[in-house]
């Protein structure tokens, strides 16, 4: 049972870590990918892979292996002036952090097996005559372990901890130090100010980033990670019930990853590439790949606590069960096991469309002056945040001395917002098929005078662009 | 078991005796800083062996990601200039100081030692309560046992900012220096310095690591 | 309800800190913020009288935040005691700070929430809210003092103070740790009963720390270095506020320690207790402050010095709980109070005489101060004989009862050797009547323009009708402070 349980742990640290590892390897790529299409250009597709004569370029996905492999062959430099022990720690602070944090982030709920064996009997179990689960196994919660039915918990998540979210701010805030004494120990005033800045950014950041989740845990009522996705599921997404601290928690950790428009400890206008100016090499690979490796873990932790993580409206442990108040709509029985794998697919699915939509972010919103980062941060952020936690605190006061109509409305209300869900996610789905299998048109949309006088005089291209 | 437990207490209590030892001993500020963030983590680890979840995550959160972040900005932004030259004046009182204060330490020691050994305690802890040491067992402890004190600390902490942004918003007081004040202001306000390295202080250090190889 | 009523003090001061902080804040132009703040001092102290005239015995819900908070007659004399100083150093500052160039509203805040916490330590009957007291107070002190950064003296008295202060505080949260590992009680009498049954070495060095602590905070000797300086550096209503409100507060948690904590008969046997330990801190404090404050060539590091020596004073009062601790600690109680109103006057006549960002400061600045502006020199005068303690100001009965509390505890020589110290310190207070009154400035020399401003002379008027109130029917205030005593001793 022990021995289950440790291979159990162990697969699911690989799944995380690869997870992470590899999305953010594809990150590297998309946003350049991403860019390129936004400025109107072909972007990478330089590297080529000849395989029988034929060469593979894969639209450009082959970059980001030339990158690691250009990381880990170039000359590991180091100034001669550094302070060579922390020179080199802080890459591995930075990139370190980043991987501890995803122990406590859950991608399933948790599956409930017959017994720990080491080919577990998945199928066999929980669904009854009418799909819902049998003894021990709610539609809502957790797996009840005793001995009396046999069932074991199997939680999808590394490290099941109490503290939940305060253990992702305890490691997130390490990820200060790894920048902050990067470029301390270079030896380069560059580094030094790269430093200062993403040292009082990260630590003003962080404090948002806190106090606009406060308002989420006094409505689930847990710091626990998969109870905050289990009460999501139970009545309506974060985003619906939080819609600032949303979108405040999102800003703040997108200047907690210290990307555009929040890269100013980077800012290549200004300080070369700030505190990682003097790395090379492997080093300066990790900071850049904790950098993307930062985009993912933010995106999970973002998904988890506002867009119902493993949740899919409507989907049960038993199955899809559609319904608005008391009323059924419709009912299928699921086995469990394929709704948990479900929701495991929906939570990487979820992560990659926020990935993606930081990388649009990064492209479209130029960068803020130091003073106008502060000010957002410490005048706006934070006090929105801080008035977030007194509404939420007032409302829930109201709404629970207001009895029971306003909680059945508000029922009948999360329902709803379960099915505006459903059907954009359907639809977004749809579209994306669609779009996979219909014809790619170009449309230049040429603005700038320049082009737009190039565009006149016929182009300045005769060939047709590459894609 | 147990013999795991007493192995990871060592661990931990040994790397904070560490990380201490090198906040004092270090020259380097910076690398003193780092030693104070060792001997934090090593700490929220003994928490953790005490069944303190919620304490040590608040350990990490406040002491390693603001209060060492906040160090650290503090000397990068004062640079080298403000790393104190040796300094070999008052050898008697310097060795009486740290005499006394080894001695009262050591005595402490051994007091709490004494105390702690008449009381046995076994280590690892016995299992307790699982709802000890979390999130719902501190908040009930600080909102309904001890509310009293957490507000008072809230009236702390607000003088603490307001006091903290009287002194930082000081400079008008120019105006009300008499001379005498003013020049001996000017004179204790340093050059900027202008000639060192970024702030590594690792001239000083590379000097060191020549002679010794 | 009633709770609210019994905090109601606290809360007064508490919100009020907060609604001036919002004027200050949202308010379009300065100034009116040291009336606002005297006040809501004043109220307070007003509010916690009525409090003591309706009888606190009649809230029994108070009780129920004890240990935390101990809302008896001894934390409403406090609470009146630190609201009358609170709110005479706030007038002071609306005078000084205008007059001098350097008012902000962040003073006055300041003021407000370092009385709180002097007011939440004086009522506080466990480790944990009196550590959050002390410092709330502590830090406003702190802060106050470094209010005139730019100048490098209050620079330097502020981060002597702020050093030494932090250490003192680190040395009582390291007593009170150590009498929490030997008892496993925070709350002073639980460590109390626990003191009374065993005294393991442990104890006794948490006790001794926790004294050597509280000796740092009312600047007994030989623990009073950062005094002077601290004193001579920050804005004298910052001195005032020090001297008068930080002080009383110290001495509030000092007494509420010795008689709560370490109040079992064991404790306070002169063979194996702490009395000779204050003994001895109360001879130093008020011997090397005197000699030394007669030696001081300027009027408020003189001042600075003589409240060491009445800390001193004040200890022996200290002292003689070990006999009657309801006797001995009215008369502490009570020389607090006459102590308070005589230094504020004292503070306030110095700010008097100066103007436009010129201070007083020296013995000459003074010289015929009596012929140029006598209403300055006698508000003067009037301070300095009570504190030198002449009859009929408050100083002589404050003096008189502390000696008699002692001499009553058996403690002859105490008493005589306190008041020889009177002799000697009233040395140095007749010389700046001397200055005034009998010197001429040399010429060319600068000399005292005193203020025109209604907060300062508010306060002087306030201070002066306590000091001879105090001086001429005692009776009525040593009641209040013998019912304080009896309550706060169980």
């Amino acid at each position: 049972m022990t021995a289950t349980l440790l291979l159990a742990t162990i697969v699911k640290i690989l799944i995380m870590v690869m997870f992470v590892l590899n999305l953010a390897a594809i990150l590297t790529w998309a946003d350049r990918r991403q860019s390129s299409m936004i400025q109107d250009r072909v972007g990478p597709n330089r590297a080529v892979i000849k395989i029988f004569g034929k060469e593979l370029r894969l639209a450009g996905l082959l970059h980001p292996l030339a990158d690691g492999l250009k990381f880990f062959t170039k000359e590991d430099f180091m100034p001669p002036n550094a302070d060579r022990l922390l020179f080199t720690l802080a890459p591995i602070m930075a990139m370190g952090m980043v991987f501890t944090l995803v122990a406590t982030i859950p991608f399933g709920d948790t599956i409930c097996l017959h017994q720990f064996r080491l080919f577990p009997d998945f199928w066999h179990v929980h669904t009854g005559p009418h799909g819902e689960l049998l003894d021990g196994v709610e539609r809502w919660g957790t797996c009840a372990a005793d001995s009396r039915n046999g069932y074991a918990p199997l939680e999808l998540v590394v490290a099941p901890l109490g503290v939940g979210i305060l253990y992702v701010f305890a490691m997130s805030g390490q990820g200060i130090i790894g920048a902050a004494i990067a470029g301390w120990s270079s030896d380069n005033k560059f580094s030094l100010m790269g430093a200062l800045r993403a040292a009082s950014q990260m630590v003003s950041y962080e404090v948002t980033l806190g106090m606009s989740l406060v308002g989420a845990m006094m409505i689930y009522g847990t710091v626990r990670l998969d109870d905050m996705v289990r009460w999501q599921q139970e009545h309506a997404w974060g985003i619906f019930v939080q819609p600032l601290a949303f979108f405040l928690f999102f800003a703040a950790a997108v200047a907690e990853n210290k990307r555009i428009p929040f890269d100013l400890p980077e800012a290549e206008s200004e300080l070369v590439s700030g505190y990682f100016t003097e790395y090379a090499g492997m080093k300066f690979g990790m900071f850049y790949f904790a950098e993307y490796a930062e985009v993912v873990t933010g995106s999970m932790l973002l998904v988890t606590i506002f867009l119902g993580g493993w949740a899919l409206p409507f989907f049960h442990r038993d199955g899809l069960l559609v319904q608005f108040g008391d009323t059924t709509l419709l009912r299928v029985a699921i086995p469990h096991v394929f709704v948990t794998l479900l929701g495991v697919l929906a939570f990487f699915g979820k992560v990659i469309v926020v990935c993606w939509i930081q990388v649009f972010v990064r492209w479209s919103l130029p960068r803020f002056r130091y003073d106008q980062l502060m000010k957002l941060g410490w005048r706006l952020l934070l006090p929105a945040s801080l008035a977030n936690i007194l509404v939420t605190g007032v409302v829930w006061l109201a709404v629970d001395k207001a009895g029971s109509a306003a909680s059945d409305g508000l029922r009948i209300a999360a329902d709803v917002t379960q099915a505006v869900v459903a059907m954009a996610m359907t639809y977004l789905i749809g579209r994306g098929v669609v779009g996979m299998f219909g014809t790619v048109t170009h449309e230049r949309n040429i603005i700038g005078t320049s082009a737009g006088i190039a565009a006149r005089r016929g182009g300045t291209k005769t060939e047709p662009m590459q894609a | 078991m147990v013999a795991l437990g007493t192995i990871y207490f060592w661990v931990c209590a040994l790397t904070a005796v560490a990380g201490a030892l090198s906040v004092v001993v270090s020259k380097n500020p910076i690398r003193g800083a780092m030693g104070l963030l060792l001997l934090i983590l090593s700490v929220a680890g003994l928490f953790l062996a005490l069944h303190a979840q919620f304490l040590a995550a608040i350990q990490l959160i406040v002491y390693a990601g603001a209060i060492v972040v906040l160090f650290l900005f503090v000397i990068m932004l004062l640079g080298p200039a403000a790393s104190t030259p040796n300094d070999r004046r008052g050898l008697f009182a310097r060795a009486f100081g740290g005499g006394l204060a080894a001695l009262c330490g050591a005595a402490a020691i051994a007091l709490v030692a004494s105390a702690g050994l008449a009381a046995k305690h076994p280590f690892p802890l016995a299992d307790v309560d699982p709802s000890f040491g979390g999130v719902d067992a501190f908040g009930s402890a600080l909102f309904a046992d001890a509310l009293v004190p957490f507000e008072v600390s809230g009236a702390l902490l607000m003088v603490a900012v307001v006091g903290a942004l009287a002194v930082a918003r000081g400079r008008q007081g120019v105006a009300s220096l008499t001379r005498s004040e003013r020049e001996v202001a000017r004179a204790a306000t340093p050059e900027p310095d202008t000639a060192g390295g970024a702030g590594v202080y690792s001239h000083e250090i590379h000097a060191h690591e020549e002679h010794s190889s | 309800m009633n709770i609210a009523l019994a905090l109601s003090p606290l809360l007064v001061v508490a919100l009020g800190a907060l609604l001036l902080m919002l004027a200050e804040a949202f308010s379009p132009r300065q100034g009116g913020l040291a009336l606002g703040a005297a006040t809501v001092l004043f109220v307070g102290a007003a509010v916690a009288g009525g409090v003591w005239m309706y009888g606190i015995e009649r809230l029994p819900e108070a009780a129920s935040l004890a240990p935390w908070l101990l809302l008896d007659r001894f934390g409403l004399f406090f609470d009146m005691l630190l609201c009358l100083g609170g709110g005479l150093a706030a007038l002071l500052a609306g005078g000084y700070l205008v007059e001098h160039g350097i008012e902000r509203g962040e003073f006055y805040v300041l003021i407000l929430f370092a009385t709180l916490g002097a007011m939440i330590l004086a009522s506080s009957g466990d480790a944990v809210t009196l550590f959050l007291g002390l410092e709330t107070m502590s830090l406003g002190a702190y802060a106050m003092t470094a209010f005139r950064r730019a100048s490098p003296r209050a620079a330097e008295g502020a981060l002597k103070y702020f050093l030494l202060g932090s250490f003192a505080a680190a040395i009582l949260i390291y007593g009170f740790a150590l009498l929490y590992g030997a008892t496993g009680h925070t709350d002073l009498a639980g460590i109390g009963a626990t003191a009374a049954t065993a005294r393991t070495p442990l104890l006794v060095v948490g006790a001794v720390l926790v004294i050597v602590g509280v000796a740092f905070k009312v600047s007994a000797v030989p623990f009073h270095a950062w005094t002077p300086d601290a004193y001579e550096g920050a804005p004298t209503p910052a001195t005032t506020f020090m001297a008068v409100a930080v002080k009383a507060g110290a001495f509030a948690l000092l007494l509420r320690v010795l008689l709560i904590a370490l109040g079992d008969a064991s404790w306070t046997s002169w063979a194996a207790g702490w009395p000779p330990v204050v003994a001895t801190l109360a001879v130093l404090t008020m011997t090397v402050a005197n000699l030394i404050a007669g030696r001081q060539e300027s009027v408020k590091r003189m001042l600075a010095y003589s409240s060491i020596a009445h800390a001193g004073y004040a200890l022996v009062g200290v002292t003689a709980l070990m006999r009657d601790p309801t006797q001995a600690g009215a008369s502490v109680l009570f020389y607090l109070l006459s102590y308070t109103v005589s230094t504020a006057g004292a503070f306030g006549a110095l700010i008097l005489c100066g103007s436009h960002g010129r201070e007083a400061v020296s013995y000459e600045d003074l010289s015929g101060l009596g012929r140029r502006h006598p209403a300055a020199a006698l508000a003067f005068s009037l301070f300095l004989l009570s504190l030198a303690g002449i009859p009929p100001t408050a100083g002589f009965f404050g003096k008189w009862f502390v000696f008699k509390a002692a001499i009553d505890g058996g403690l002859y020589w105490l008493a005589i050797l306190g008041f020889v110290n009177s002799v000697i310190g009233a040395y140095y207070y007749l010389r700046v009547m001397v200055y005034m009154y009998m010197r001429e400035p040399a010429a060319g020399a600068p000399v005292a323009l005193p203020m025109r401003s209604g907060y300062v002379t508010a306060a002087l008027l306030v201070s002066a009708l306590f000091v001879l109130a105090l001086g001429l029917v005692p009776t009525r205030a040593i009641e209040v402070a013998v019912r304080a005593a009896t309550l706060g001793a169980g």
